[in-house]
């Protein structure tokens, strides 16, 4: 498979054993709470403050360009509450966690692997993958989710107040306008992303720390490798399931 | 010693892309014996301990346990590097295996791993991650952890490498009061030639692609095998400083390759 596929190859060996060995139940409690910790709390503080700048950001440019084309800003809720749904508030979260939790994920089993760390396991009976791959993905896949509801939150209270600090919208008025846009199809689309980012992002940065060699340099490698391509996956992920979505749903 | 053989490795040949580590290598080890394996840098002594612990798998030949039970004899291993769980205390590091390999947990595993580091005098330590350990306490954990579950065989990758002579001495009968307490079959690797006449039983030599016997440690004093007499002596000139690794073709692609983890 090596061989064949190179790291790809690799990837799909531990996505395939990840996911047997989650479905089937092996779930280590106390790995899944340290990574929620890990991915979700730690990553919380960031998440907040960047998807918060950029939601005021995104909106006064949306009505910004409105107002310059069009001398009309009525559809700004809408507009800004579709792509802060449907992108923004799902991208956002998952680029900072590849950036935050994908990089430290795999510094540590990248050092794990040229330390010996990971052989030792192994010769210790623990399977390596359900020891330190599961716990990850498992609490990747439920941090990801909770981030995401989050960030779409916090940015569309920015959106709001751009509205209506900037525009002169009614509180009311703003949210109405955006239920007329929202539908229950794009909250699906954007915790379907959500779970696929979250499910991702942990089996790159585990796949790329077990592959990594070469000491120090190799683990610097291995790291940077991971985080591009995490953020590669991300993006060309969201815009397949972005165009699946607007075919199915 | 009992003279049943625990190990027995066969025509074990081991390449890294094109280039062969070694080809046809033969050893028995028989049970409670003490066996060092010498060899210069890069001669492949800790792949070789590690296609005996089954974390690679060898391109020829095969490795066997002719009497163990089922498949394999339980194997405890000090890795070169320690390898020890540095997000994890000197005790958790003795924990983790009793909970995943024999489902032990709770106040026994607490007991025994007490027992371990209080033999490798850790026992004031147990609270200590290893990166506020100094590197002989380090080995001494390592050794505790390769013991903590009760291995028929103890595979030691260079226990003394790094430690200076007081300290390496002291780890090596260590290595020796815990054998004789435990009637373990010992592999030792190592570049020492004053700690491998103190552990072994009987001395081998790996150079040069070849395994050869020295026998005991008065009979490899006085070996007349040209490698082995220049390596123990340290001697500059002769076959082991001219030896080169073997280069032979490989016909077929790998067809086998290191474990998944």
């Amino acid at each position: 498979m090596r061989q064949i596929g190179g790291i790809w190859g690799r990837f799909f060996e531990i996505s395939t054993r990840t996911l047997s060995q989650s479905l089937r139940g092996l779930w280590r409690w106390d790995g899944i709470a340290k990574s929620i910790v890990q991915t979700g709390i730690e990553s919380l503080p960031i998440v907040t403050i960047s998807t918060a700048f950029t939601g005021l950001v995104v909106t006064n440019e949306i009505a910004w360009h409105l107002d310059l084309a069009l001398h009309n800003v009525s559809m700004i809720p809408g507009l800004a509450g579709q792509f802060i749904l449907r992108e923004l508030g799902v991208v956002i979260p998952a680029l900072l966690v590849v950036s935050n939790v994908g990089a430290a994920t795999t510094a540590e089993l990248g050092s794990m692997k040229v330390t010996e760390q990971i052989d030792a396991l192994q010769l210790l009976g623990v399977d390596p993958v359900n020891f330190l791959v599961v716990p990850r993905f498992i609490a990747g896949i439920g941090s990801m989710l909770c981030l995401t509801v989050i960030a779409i939150f916090v940015t569309l209270i920015c959106a709001l107040a751009v509205g209506v600090f900037s525009y002169h919208f009614g509180w009311l008025e703003y949210l109405t306008a955006i239920q007329h846009f929202i539908s229950i199809k794009d909250i699906i689309c954007a915790m379907i992303k959500a779970l696929v980012f979250g499910a991702v992002i942990p089996l790159i940065s585990c796949t790329f720390g077990f592959e990594c060699g070469g000491g120090a340099e190799g683990v610097g490698t291995a790291t940077t490798n991971s985080v591009v391509t995490a953020t590669l996956a991300v993006i060309s992920l969201d815009f397949l399931l972005t165009y699946l979505s607007t075919l199915l749903l | 010693m009992n003279s049943s053989p625990i190990l027995q490795a066969k025509q074990i040949g081991k390449h890294f892309g094109s280039h062969w580590i070694f080809r046809n290598l033969n050893l028995s080890i028989q049970r409670g014996e003490s066996v060092v394996l010498l060899g210069p840098s890069g001669s492949g002594k800790s792949v070789f301990l590690k296609l005996i612990a089954g974390l690679l798998e060898p391109d020829e030949g095969g490795i066997f346990f002719p009497t163990a039970s089922i498949l394999k004899p339980r194997i405890g291993m000090l890795f070169q590097q320690n390898a020890l769980f540095d997000s994890m205390t000197a005790e958790e590091n003795l924990l983790l295996p009793q909970k995943e390999c024999l489902g032990i947990t709770g106040h026994v595993a607490q007991k025994k791993a007490d027992y371990f580091l209080n033999e490798v005098g850790l026992g004031l330590a147990k609270h200590l991650y290893p990166s506020e350990l100094s590197g002989g306490m380090q080995k001494r954990l390592g050794v505790a952890r390769a013991l903590i579950l009760s291995p028929d065989l103890l595979l030691y990758d260079e226990p003394t490498a790094g430690l200076d002579p007081v300290t390496s001495k002291k780890i090596a009968e260590l290595l020796i009061r815990l054998k004789q307490e435990t009637k373990s079959t010992l592999l030792t690797v190592t570049n020492e030639i004053g700690r491998a006449y103190q552990i072994a039983d009987r001395i081998f030599l790996l150079a040069g692609g070849n395994l050869r016997e020295g026998g005991t440690p008065d009979e490899t004093r006085i070996s007349p095998d040209p490698w082995i007499h220049q390596f123990v002596r340290g001697e500059k000139n002769g076959p082991v400083t001219e030896s080169q690794p073997k280069k032979t073709p490989i016909k077929s692609p790998i067809k086998s390759e290191e474990k998944m983890p």
